[in-house]
């Protein structure tokens, strides 16, 4: 196929430079269209496909500079590249000419071969350019899909509940495809796991981390959260501190590049057991039906240090009405402005103004309270709640 | 960049800092260090981190060593179980 001729544009008032310059660029096998003052270039600009414009300063009707910073200002134009022309030679000329939004700039009388030479260098910064910018908006496409699937492993609106649990989570991800993900597991029908996991950093890598924990965290594919007892009796669930272990075994932080933080929880709801291990998460909180508070902080370090400092188990009794909330630090580190973050304070405040709130109303509240505090302010990481209540078990229910 | 790549890298401005004795210095780098620490439950390096940062804002010098020592093993610790050797980029 013929290689497309790029197409220039000629802008002078004087007819004798636009025919010399026309054939200068005919004769180097370019296209040329012409225009004699800047409102005319403006508007042939828009018309036709221009590739590249030699611009004059002194015109009738509109000069180069105003003429430069329109095409600056509208999108259709904005990226052409502009070349001046002038026999204005005072550097204070140039700058302005710069400063108008102009690529380069010529004095006249020009030389033939420095104009070709000039011209054929920014068209081959606008070629690349535009490489990069259709590249990026591949990249763009991928990473919006990327989220997309991420975003799919998140729970359905539908957990299985029972009438002990009631679940309620808001998650609002960052423009980037960011590292947080959480999960409900239904184990049995008095046994459920929940956990909250936030990758190191953002991008593709952190994903794909957050992909690769939460497959194996899966309890019908992994025996990481469930096995076989050996007694026939069926499924013996593995002790939250176990299941840190196995991560940060699995995990070690050479292996992307990456660690993570992790809340993992196991409740039992018959018993009104909650078995948790924090590994160097944002303390999920409990909230209690009679008001107080308490921060779950029992586990260790971050994973991925392969054992290098120890984990423990927290272990709580829960009481019909309490509210349990996780968090991860996109929360507490959204920041308004350089260094205004929104803070525990805040969010333990919100958490206790909460006292009586339906789940889904508070978490809404607390969003709420969020956005209020941030006016606008794109977040820069995932922000990621999740809560639930318990209800006592079937035999306090029933008495 | 790796987390124990950053770390190890404040450890040794941490240092340079303690070789100078710039006890303002000192305190500011050992803040941000337990900040961090602290936010990932590295024990191990916060609470050294902390008497470090205390001992210098009283311009303590002398209340360094033992817990700079502390520190550098703390971090030992977790940089020969992430396996990482300082030269990987």
């Amino acid at each position: 196929m013929e290689p497309v001729p790029e197409t220039i544009l000629v802008v002078d008032d004087d007819k004798t430079n636009r025919n010399l310059l026309s054939i200068i660029l005919k004769k180097a096998e370019y296209r040329v269209i012409e225009a004699e003052d800047g409102q005319d270039a403006l508007t042939k600009a828009v018309e036709t496909p221009v590739d590249l414009v030699l611009l004059d300063i002194m015109m009738p009707n509109m000069d180069g500079y105003e003429a430069c910073r329109r095409m600056k200002e509208e999108p259709g134009t904005k990226d052409i590249p502009v070349i001046f022309l002038s026999a204005k030679v005072e550097t204070r000329d140039k700058i302005m000419g710069l400063d108008s939004g102009g690529a380069d700039y010529v004095t006249k009388p020009f030389n033939k071969g420095e104009v070709l030479a000039r011209v054929r260098s920014q068209l081959r910064i606008r070629n690349l350019t535009k490489e990069v910018i259709e590249k990026q908006k591949l990249l763009d496409n991928d990473l919006k899909v990327a989220a997309g699937i991420q975003k799919s492993l998140l729970p359905s609106r539908e957990v299985p509940e029972n009438s002990q649990l009631k679940w309620a989570w808001r998650f609002k991800p960052c423009e980037e495809i960011g590292g947080d993900i959480f999960n409900i597991l239904r184990l049995d029908e008095t046994h459920y796991a929940v956990y909250m996991l936030d990758v190191s950093g953002h991008g593709v890598a952190s994903a794909l981390v957050t992909v690769s924990a939460s497959q194996m965290l899966q309890p019908h594919t992994n025996t990481l959260v469930r096995q076989d007892s050996g007694k026939g009796s069926g499924k013996e669930m593995i002790s939250p501190v176990d299941v840190v272990i196995q991560l940060d075994n699995e995990y070690p932080m050479e292996r992307f590049d990456k660690y993570f933080t992790l809340v993992y929880m196991l409740i039992d709801t018959e018993k009104g057991l909650l078995r948790y291990c924090n590994a160097g998460h944002p303390p999920p909180v409990l909230f209690r039906a009679d008001g107080t508070a308490e921060k779950l902080e029992k586990g260790g370090p971050m994973v991925g240090l392969q054992g290098a400092l120890p984990f423990e188990e927290g272990e709580i009794a829960l009481d019909s009405g309490d509210r349990v909330i996780l968090y991860t630090d996109g929360v507490v580190e959204y920041e308004k402005t350089d260094l205004d973050f929104y803070g525990e304070e805040r969010f333990n405040d919100a958490i206790t103004r909460s006292s009586g709130v339906h789940i889904d109303a508070f978490l809404d509240d607390l969003m709420e309270d969020l956005t209020n505090f941030g006016e606008g302010a794109p977040p820069r990481d995932d922000i990621t709640l999740l809560a639930f209540d318990y209800r006592g078990s079937t035999k306090m229910a029933k008495v | 960049m790796g987390f124990l790549e950053d770390q190890k890298k404040e450890m040794e401005v941490l240092e340079s800092a303690l070789a100078q004795g710039d006890t303002e210095l000192i305190a500011r780098l050992a803040h941000k260090m337990k900040g961090s620490a602290m936010n990932l439950r590295l024990d191990v390096m916060a609470q050294p981190a902390a008497s470090i940062e205390k001992a210098a804002k009283e311009g303590d010098l002398s209340g360094i060593p033992v817990p700079w020592d502390a520190l550098s093993r703390g971090f030992e610790t977790l940089r020969e179980k992430g396996k990482i050797d300082g030269t990987r980029t």
